[in-house]
């Protein structure tokens, strides 16, 4: 049965990803070139000095990306079930209510994943091709912040389309927008990197909020 | 799970309120902290302030001498030539000689000078790939390295490139193709083998910018904690103990540096201040690399702000010292003459933001308040402040107070029950940023 919430998920969404993964790797492709025209526009040494001492990386405008993916993957997903209280057919099933809903954001966030990955698999290669290995650590320290918001906003899209009560719904926005907000702080490189166990945990545990407004979904729950 | 979802949401709540109610308390109500500027009078005034004073709603400023008292504009410029030159100049009033030292022009420039070190430059992400700038290239200015050097650590030594070569020690890396320089790298390595350097480096200090009048080099500590200064001279590597060249060796060789700080000055009198393990600054002067302790009483490299000014008669070391546990916050300035002997020494308590009455009002509001850039750090990390003690009692009173509130709306709804337990000890906590959450959860069953 998982197996085939899997494959329920996919037929819903492959389009949308399809075309969110197309758009990431073309934005990616074009961030990759503008560097290439950077390098080739001025001398090697000027662009490892701005990358050194002014803490210029070519993929920062990527930096919201994630968090629009991680919106309109959970929109896209959970929309339609909502809407047209598809949802109830799957919080009956035999799966039960909390693994099959734990399912379906597994099924959202691994093809958000993989719709990202390939993006910043362009960046590791493409900034390979110019700067040494230092430069993939600032990469890590600096885009899985974004990343890590791409998920959250993913799982609060989840959370807030599946509460049933608008007073939450708000509730929840909120706590999101203030959340998120703090993953995407960086302003120079490595900058967040001692606290991104922290922003790693807080993703984590927010797996449960979407699973808790399922739950409230199902007991019918507007209070 | 669905507890643990509304403690975590009830946590959250808290938490983003925790950071954003104070923040914006702060926006709101904080004013400007005015910090004098002190100088240090070349005609043996003493010690001058430019001071911001506050007359009704307007704020002007005011220059006084050290007893307070109030000088004009005029008057305060001709106690300060070295610093007010262009003006004395101007008006010529400029002196041509103060205390039997010619003043001119050239002089002036070449003698000023300003070092400041402030505590996020110390606690800031870097890449750890230093440019080594030609100290003799044989040309009028310096010139950006075409290279730069990384500093392994391990000191192997590969003979060829493959897969069983282990890393040089130091490795140097080419921009254009980004890839390693194996002689200038096997080169430097046996320069660090040879000056019996040992691994890991545990300070560093350089000043990476051509925009300056020669290049000290790089200071590097090794593990023992010994400092070593490396300078290359036409694309060969010096490194020396300095310890070995030292006018007090034994200083050199006991000093353990956290932070090394360089920035070279025309008169080459300036090699590096360091901070050692302990947060002591030193300084290292002249050419045989004299370690002077900066006579300052208080100072925490992680909180506090150094600077040291210079010209042609004097050397001023201004501390300003951040709010500590049982101490305000404060300026200690410290006279020194060229030798860095100390001539005067000026300390004043400056006024405490949080002892403003809307700083201690958000004291008592928000209990807890945390944020996480800071500026004492170029990293983001989580900084937390509490109430203080003196506080305590009416910031209990409050939550006490919501916390009674909190339990009339829980009996009026009618959802007093164990199950919130949480959202009372949230509320009796964290007061106003508990209470909010807690009503706005939605409930668990």
């Amino acid at each position: 049965m998982s197996r085939a919430l899997f494959y329920k998920e996919w037929i819903k969404l492959r389009l949308w990803w399809v075309l969110m993964l197309a758009a990431g790797v073309a934005f990616a492709l074009v961030l990759f070139f503008k560097l290439r025209y950077v390098a080739n526009a001025n001398e090697a040494v000027t662009v490892w000095n701005a990358w050194i001492f002014k803490g210029w990386l070519f993929f920062r405008p990527f930096q919201y990306v994630p968090l629009v993916f991680g919106v309109a993957l959970g929109l896209l997903q959970f929309l339609p079930e909502v809407q047209a209280r598809r949802v109830r057919l799957v919080l009956h099933l035999p799966l039960g209510e909390t693994r099959a809903i734990a399912l379906h954001l597994a099924a959202g966030l691994l093809l958000l994943a993989l719709a990202l990955l390939p993006a910043a698999l362009v960046f590791s290669l493409g900034g390979a091709l110019w700067f040494p290995r230092e430069w993939q650590g600032n990469l890590f320290h600096v885009l899985t912040p974004w990343l890590l918001a791409g998920a959250g906003a993913y799982l609060a899209a989840a959370a807030v389309l599946l509460e049933t009560n608008w007073r939450h719904r708000v509730f929840y926005l909120l706590l999101a927008a203030g959340a998120l907000r703090l993953f995407l702080l960086e302003t120079f490189y490595d900058t967040c990197a001692r606290i991104l166990p922290a922003l790693a945990l807080w993703v984590l545990a927010l797996v449960l909020v979407p699973l808790f407004s399922s739950h409230r979904f199902r007991k019918g729950l507007v209070r | 799970m669905r507890h643990a979802a509304r403690i975590f949401l009830l946590l959250t709540g808290a938490a983003l309120l925790a950071h954003y109610l104070p923040l914006g308390w702060h926006i709101l109500t904080a004013g400007r902290q005015r910090v004098p500027y002190v100088y240090y009078g070349d005609t043996g005034a003493g010690f001058l302030f430019t001071r911001v004073e506050k007359a009704g709603g307007d704020t002007r400023l005011i220059h006084t001498d050290a007893a307070g008292r109030a000088l004009e504009r005029d008057t305060f410029e001709s106690l300060l030539p070295l610093t007010f030159h262009a003006q004395l100049y101007k008006t010529g009033a400029m002196p041509k000689e103060i205390g039997g030292v010619a003043v001119t022009p050239g002089a002036l420039r070449r003698e000023q000078f300003n070092l400041r070190v402030r505590p996020d430059q110390l606690d800031t992400p870097l890449v750890p790939l230093h440019p080594v700038f030609e100290t003799d290239n044989g040309r009028a200015r310096l010139e950006i390295p075409p290279d730069f050097m990384r500093i392994n650590g391990a000191a192997g030594v590969a003979d060829a490139p493959g897969p069983g070569a282990r890393r040089r020690a130091i490795e140097f890396l080419d921009p254009k193709t980004n890839t390693i320089l194996p002689e200038k790298s096997a080169l430097y390595t046996d320069a660090f083998a040879r000056a019996r350097f040992v691994f890991p480096v545990t300070a560093a200090g350089s000043n990476p910018t051509a925009r300056k009048p020669y290049d000290e080099g790089i200071y590097l500590a090794d593990a023992e904690g010994q400092v070593f200064l490396l300078r290359q001279a036409r694309g060969r590597p010096g490194l020396v103990r300095v310890a070995d060249h030292a006018a007090d060796p034994a200083a050199w060789r006991a000093l353990r540096p956290r932070h090394i700080i360089v920035n070279e000055i025309e008169t080459r009198e300036l090699r590096a201040l360091i901070i050692d393990a302990g947060g002591k600054p030193w300084l290292a002067v002249g050419e045989n690399h004299r370690l002077v302790p900066l006579p300052v009483t208080r100072y925490n490299p992680a909180a506090d702000t150094l600077s040291l000014r210079g010209n042609l008669l004097h050397r001023l070391l201004v501390v300003q010292t951040a709010a500590a546990p049982g101490a305000a916050p404060a300026l200690e300035a410290v006279a020194l003459d060229r030798d860095y002997r100390v001539l005067d020494r000026h300390h004043e308590t400056l006024p405490d933001p949080a002892a403003r009455p809307a700083a201690r009002a958000g004291r008592v509001l928000f209990p807890l308040a945390w944020w996480l850039a800071g500026d004492t750090s170029g990293y983001l990390g989580f900084h937390a402040r509490v109430t203080p003690r003196d506080l305590l009692p009416a910031a209990a009173a409050l939550n006490a107070l919501l916390l009674a509130a909190h339990l009339l709306i829980l009996r009026r709804n009618k959802t007093l029950a164990p199950a919130r337990l949480p959202d009372l000890a949230a509320t009796a906590a964290l007061g106003l940023c508990g209470l909010l959450p807690a009503l706005l959860l939605p409930r668990a069953g």
